[in-house]
């Protein structure tokens, strides 16, 4: 519960307006001996006795909390209130304002529930539930939580803030068909081309010292006399180094019902990848460049990893300033990873990054995330400005092309498959031996 | 204006549900209700009046936690006085109660945002407690017609008296009704 303030049972101006109608008619109506004053004051004096004499002597206590805190998006959340001790407490109203990327039901955002004394009950419960349509993290509230007396003549308010909801990416659709890259971790999926502890077929050899019992080929054995081994090739898992730029965000956001920015389909798009491999067994790691705060996973595998890279990606909040483009240039580069790298590519800072991390001898693809419909506004000098900016992004990508990184625009499941069929096809196809 | 409050007011109409127009329209049409009463009675409208209670009303319902109901009360209670020079017509207790109905849908829109729905219980709550507001104002008026024909001396403080027993006893049967709830 983060209740910031209370205010006491303070009276209303509807309360004010009974007295004061009701006082001075019936004041009026002895003095000056009209009758008539009496019966157009008699309903004002009924309704500020009544008032009077229910006015609720207690503050009620508020219990209020958030459940789940952490959701993805498009699912929602609920706030819950519980207010104790309403005894004298005629109906109560909760309104939870408007904000962006959060959906609240009731639409309005306001619930009420009327106090039904004719139970033993002693509470009064209200609850607004809130979908989150955009990835990131969101405040909830302030939420004014009042209580009304009978006729509304007082009320009793209190604040509810200090809610945060983490909205995870809803990653997209994605899978990828093709092999996979060269193996390189010590445990995995992937078959090594190196012999090792795994399930694979690789062949028969002669027992050496320290293989395993169990591996012991006792057919061959007995037929030839000396001990052999079944030998496997060993399984093992790829590093996949996910690359975000987030120097900018291009395009108009819509939510998770609407238009994806940029940097929404980056995000989901890095999700979706993420996800991919760890379900795979893979390890994969993230680096967010041009992003405040923290933009860095180490690589490992898992579920649980999956919830960390949804965490950083989730808190990208775009550096568009200087210090973010250097701080860009920076980050280490893996030893040996398949690296893919998501940006809309509209700063050159991600294709040079990309250049760097190939000639580190990593296989690099470039996934580009820039919506198709990317409007600027209606002045001319802008539009041209863009149209050159494209332009001279098709000579960047060209150039970068050139070089051997691949630039593949994302579009979904399959997205990634010529690239990874390509470098499945490389590490099959016969190389030059050193003798 | 500024721009972005008008868009607020905007936004705001467009989120008024249909049960908070329906609240307002009853908080405009209640006092033209006392208006009408004076009208039944005397027989001639008082145009400026009607526009005046017109417009203190849409403010009431516009704002309804505010003082403007008050002026609108005193303005339709002082025409009232003013014009009619009897009690023993029926249209004073429906002026009265027109007021009665006005005040406590204005308190009841108070507490609720616009966009806000009153729930069935409390709303079926609030017209019986404002029916009985309204018979006990009736039987205010049936006591002053019945006071006023028989043209005693003392009448205020028989009517007082009048009064505190109403008082009482509308004390007595809130205080029975809760107790006999628990």
């Amino acid at each position: 519960m983060t209740v910031s303030s209370v205010d006491p049972w303070s009276p209303s101006p509807a309360h004010f307006r009974a007295i004061v109608v009701g006082v001075v008619g019936i004041g009026a109506a002895l003095l000056f001996r009209v009758p008539a004053i009496l019966v157009l004051a008699t309903p004002f004096a009924f309704v500020a006795v009544w008032s009077t004499a229910t006015r609720p002597d207690n503050a009620p206590t508020l219990t209020s909390q958030i459940s789940p805190r952490t959701i993805r998006e498009g699912e929602a959340t609920t706030w819950a209130a519980e207010l104790c001790d309403v005894n004298a407490v005629d109906h109560v109203v909760a309104f939870a304002p408007p904000r962006t990327w959060l959906e609240t039901r009731p639409h309005s955002g306001v619930v009420a529930t009327g106090v039904d004394h004719g139970d033993s009950t002693t509470t009064a419960a209200v609850a607004v539930a809130m979908r989150c349509t955009h990835w990131g993290r969101h405040e909830i509230g302030p939420i004014n939580v009042v209580a009304v007396s009978s006729w509304g003549a007082f009320r009793w308010r209190a604040l509810d803030v200090g809610y945060q909801v983490t909205t995870l990416p809803l990653p997209e659709v994605f899978d990828a068909a093709p092999p996979q890259h060269r193996a390189n971790g010590l445990v995995g999926l992937n078959r090594s081309s190196h012999p090792g502890d795994g399930s694979e077929f690789s062949g028969i050899r002669p027992f050496q010292t320290g293989d395993r019992l169990r591996r012991i080929n006792w057919r061959r054995s007995l037929r030839s006399g000396d001990l052999h081994v079944t030998s496997t090739y060993a399984d093992q898992d790829t590093h996949v180094a996910l690359f975000v730029d987030a120097l900018a965000d291009f395009g108009t956001s819509g939510g998770i019902d609407g238009a994806a920015s940029s940097l929404d389909t980056t995000v989901r798009a890095a999700g979706a990848i993420a996800e991919h491999f760890l379900l795979r067994g893979d390890r994969v790691s993230l680096q967010v460049f041009g992003s405040r705060g923290r933009s860095h996973v180490p690589p490992a595998s898992g579920r649980g990893h999956l919830r960390r890279i949804l965490d950083v990606l989730a808190v990208i909040d775009p550096d568009t300033s200087r210090a973010g483009e250097v701080r860009a240039g920076r980050g280490a580069i893996p030893g040996d990873a398949l690296a893919i790298m998501l940006s809309p590519l509209i700063s050159p800072i991600a294709l040079q990054r990309a250049v760097s991390i190939a000639s580190h001898g990593l296989t690099v693809a470039v996934v580009d995330t820039l919506p198709d419909d990317v409007h600027t506004d209606d002045d001319a000098s802008t539009e041209l400005a863009w149209r050159i900016r494209l332009l001279e992004r098709q000579r960047e990508v060209r150039s970068v092309q050139n070089v051997g990184v691949p630039v593949i625009a994302w579009r979904g499941p399959g997205s990634l498959d010529p690239f990874l069929r390509e470098i499945a096809r490389r590490a099959a196809a016969p190389r030059m031996a050193r003798r | 204006m500024n721009s972005a409050k008008l868009q607020g007011w905007i936004d705001e109409l467009h989120g008024t549900s249909r049960q908070q127009w329906w609240l307002r329209l009853v908080t405009v049409l209640a006092p033209l209700g006392a208006l009408f009463a004076v009208t039944a009675e005397v027989g001639t409208w008082w145009p400026f009046g009607l526009v005046v209670v017109t417009v203190l009303a849409c403010a009431s319902a516009i704002q309804p936690d505010s003082h403007t109901a008050l002026v609108a009360i005193a303005v339709c209670a002082a025409h009232w006085l003013i014009t009619v020079d009897r009690v023993d017509t029926p249209w004073l207790p429906a002026a009265s109660v027109c007021l009665l109905a006005y005040h406590a849908v204005n308190a009841l829109a108070a507490t609720f945002p616009t966009g806000g729905k009153v729930p069935t219980a409390t709303l079926v709550r609030w017209l019986r407690r404002t029916m009985f507001g309204a018979s006990v104002t009736v039987g205010m008026w049936l006591l002053v017609v019945l006071l006023d024909r028989r043209d005693a001396p003392g009448n205020g403080l028989l009517t007082a008296l009048a009064l505190a027993i109403l008082a009482g006893s509308m004390f007595v049967i809130r205080a029975r009704s809760v107790h006999a709830s628990r």
